[in-house]
């Protein structure tokens, strides 16, 4: 997303980076993070939801309340203080059958909910509702329609850097990472991106497959969505 | 990324659209194993067998009620090539939802129960096909199944409905029997009904193609960079290709520019083709703005008022000022003349009047309250199609005739 922004701009980024931190992010993504920032000489904004982190929120409490809490609380705080009306989101349709049915802009209202009974015409992949109004937020999802292995390809033409995690290590290595305690890795020996891109042209497992959030019970995204998680 | 063949499947509220692609991706193996166990799970709590809709229809309130609120995407691979198949939902509330879909398609596929007449909701996602310029149409003739292959419940079907089709004046690319639920004729030919001789469905989807028009160079400016200290005008090339030191025009300003340079990433081109979303510097930037269309040699239709055909999402007045956008261009606009409307479930027809409904269709005259340029929808379709829009919202969408 943040290459793509880049190169959208001939090589500048002319907005902030959100960085939405839980605090139980992998150390490896922490690391990552402040190598690239430093490197593309990025403005980067970390958002916490400080206060559910003093009071001790964890997966422990409930995924459902501890996401919520940690990334979907965290965001909003972050919009408001910013006084933010549009963010670029790299979710992908493919990802999880309820992003599949997202727009490519999507207005959030006041309260950060998705209307999606009721959701804008979008004509010709060329006309959308792109202005929000004032009580409104718009998420824009520039990938929406990629797949997970247009991310590798993309990575591997554009020689993008990529947090270790992805490949495999003993056998094992994270399909898809965000918080520590709430991803599983898989079996794998893909320890390269050509062998990660291989991987993936076989269909044996889900790319979320490791994502406990996603399946902790069932319409748990629907309903974390519905609510302003990304 | 390639580009893949997109088909949507339209069709009346339970035709089995949404049944027909999970079938489709569940047979070709493309459903992962954590995905279809995950799903034999939410079927059993549901107290249902194993539903193929659901690798569609995620939501909460789709399962339970087994319909489709909106669309939604997911590939289908088969040994000919990869094709994008897009759901949309059949009820009337979610015409909106159906035209985003089918906005995506080069293609479509009907999908119609062979038990039921051909309804309202059918006919207006035909209509809706032909307005977009699909002309690629192929029909699965659903739930045979139910009829017990019979032969003569499909040929009486398919003479229906290809008697239909010709009264709209839309060609069909093929028509064959499918039960989705048992996976007749979808990856393979079904010994069930061995009367049937043609392809099955997947090889099916190769008779599509897609034509792609040639046209002059067009170059809808986005916006205007500084980088540099330099004035950069950015957007995608819809059409043609122009070279540097090439003199060109724009359309808001009539006198002739040349391409001092085209840029990319990284990198500085000799050329800017279809397609490219580049940056272009001008020997004279002056008055250069977004909404601007930059053409070389035969010049778009430069007007401000013209004859279009729109298909309404809500109510819309004679004389009401909307705002009209094409490309990206964005100036306000009134229908002044309403020819002709279709009411497109009932193809009732009405001449002269001043309101049109929702899903009414109609033949229009547009004034703009600056000049647009615009071509025929037919010669050039990213020039040739538009949308109405009130408040942000999109209330119409139309093509230029």
């Amino acid at each position: 997303m943040i290459h793509l922004v880049r190169k959208a701009f001939f090589g500048e980024i002319p907005m902030p980076v959100v960085h939405i931190d839980t605090e139980f992010k992998f150390k490896e993504i922490y690391r990552f993070r402040d190598k690239y920032i430093k490197r593309l000489n990025i403005k980067l904004i970390i958002a916490k939801n400080e206060d559910a982190l003093r009071r001790g929120m964890s997966p422990v409490m409930g995924r459902f309340d501890c996401c919520n809490a940690l990334k979907t609380e965290a965001l909003k705080q972050v919009i408001s203080q910013y006084g933010f009306r549009a963010l670029l989101v790299g979710i992908r349709r493919d990802e999880h059958s309820i992003r599949a049915k997202e727009r490519y802009f999507s207005p959030r209202n006041l309260d950060f909910k998705w209307d999606y009974r009721n959701q804008p015409a979008e004509l010709w992949e060329q006309f959308y509702q792109a202005k929000g109004e004032d009580e409104f937020h718009l998420r824009i999802h520039p990938l929406l329609d990629w797949r997970e292995i247009d991310i590798w390809r993309y990575i591997k033409r554009e020689r993008m850097p990529v947090v270790s995690l992805y490949f495999a290590k003993n056998r094992k290595r994270y399909r898809s990472i965000g918080c520590a305690c709430c991803c599983q890795s898989v079996e794998s020996s893909a320890n390269t991106i050509d062998k990660i891109i291989e991987e993936i042209e076989s269909p044996a497992a889900s790319e979320r497959l490791g994502r406990l959030q996603d399946k902790e019970k069932e319409h748990m995204m629907q309903k974390l969505r519905s609510l302003g998680y990304m | 990324m390639n580009r893949q063949l997109k088909i949507v499947v339209v069709g009346e509220v339970d035709s089995g659209k949404s049944t027909l692609i999970g079938r489709l991706l569940f047979d070709t193996g493309l459903i992962a194993k954590d995905v279809k166990e995950g799903l034999k799970k939410t079927c059993e709590d549901l107290g249902k067998n194993f539903e193929f809709a659901y690798l569609l229809d995620s939501f909460r309130e789709e399962r339970e009620e087994d319909f489709t609120l909106d669309t939604t995407q997911a590939l289908l691979k088969t040994e000919n090539g990869d094709f994008l198949l897009v759901d949309v939902p059949g009820h009337r509330e979610f015409l909106k939802n159906m035209l985003t879909g089918a906005s995506y398609a080069d293609a479509a596929i009907l999908a119609v129960d062979v038990n039921s007449p051909l309804g309202e909701q059918a006919k207006r996602h035909l209509y809706v096909l032909k307005f977009l310029g699909i002309n690629e149409v192929g029909i699965a003739v659903n739930k045979m199944d139910s009829v017990s292959y019979s032969k003569e419940d499909f040929y009486q079907k398919k003479e229906a409905l290809m008697e239909f089709c010709k009264d709209i004046g839309m060609g069909l690319s093929f028509a064959m029997p499918v039960s989705a639920k048992e996976g007749d004729n979808l990856i393979k030919e079904s010994s069930r009904m061995s009367w049937y001789e043609g392809p099955c469905l997947i090889e099916a989807l190769n008779i599509f193609t897609v034509k792609s028009s040639i046209f002059g160079f067009r170059f809808p400016i986005q916006d205007i960079y500084d980088i540099k200290d330099k004035k950069v005008a950015i957007g995608t090339v819809i059409s043609g290709r122009a070279d540097r030191k090439d003199l060109v025009k724009v359309s808001s300003i009539g006198r002739e520019l040349k391409i001092k340079k085209v840029l990319a990433f990284n990198e500085v081109k000799s050329r800017a083709e279809t397609g490219e979303s580049i940056g272009i510097v001008f020997d004279n930037n002056d008055g250069l703005k977004r909404g601007d269309v930059v053409y070389k040699n035969i010049p778009p239709r430069i007007t401000n008022e013209f004859q279009a055909r729109i298909f309404c999402l809500s109510e819309l007045k004679k004389q009401e000022r909307l705002s009209f956008k094409c490309v990206t261009q964005e100036v306000y606009a009134r229908i002044c003349e309403i020819t002709e409307s279709i009411n497109t479930g009932t193809f009732e027809i009405r001449g002269n009047i001043e309101t049109l409904e929702e899903a009414d269709a109609a033949d229009v005259a547009i004034a703009t309250e600056a000049p647009v340029a615009i071509e025929k929808f037919q010669d050039l379709s990213y020039m040739g199609r538009f949308v109405l829009q009130r408040n942000g919202h999109t209330c119409a969408i139309g093509i230029v005739c």
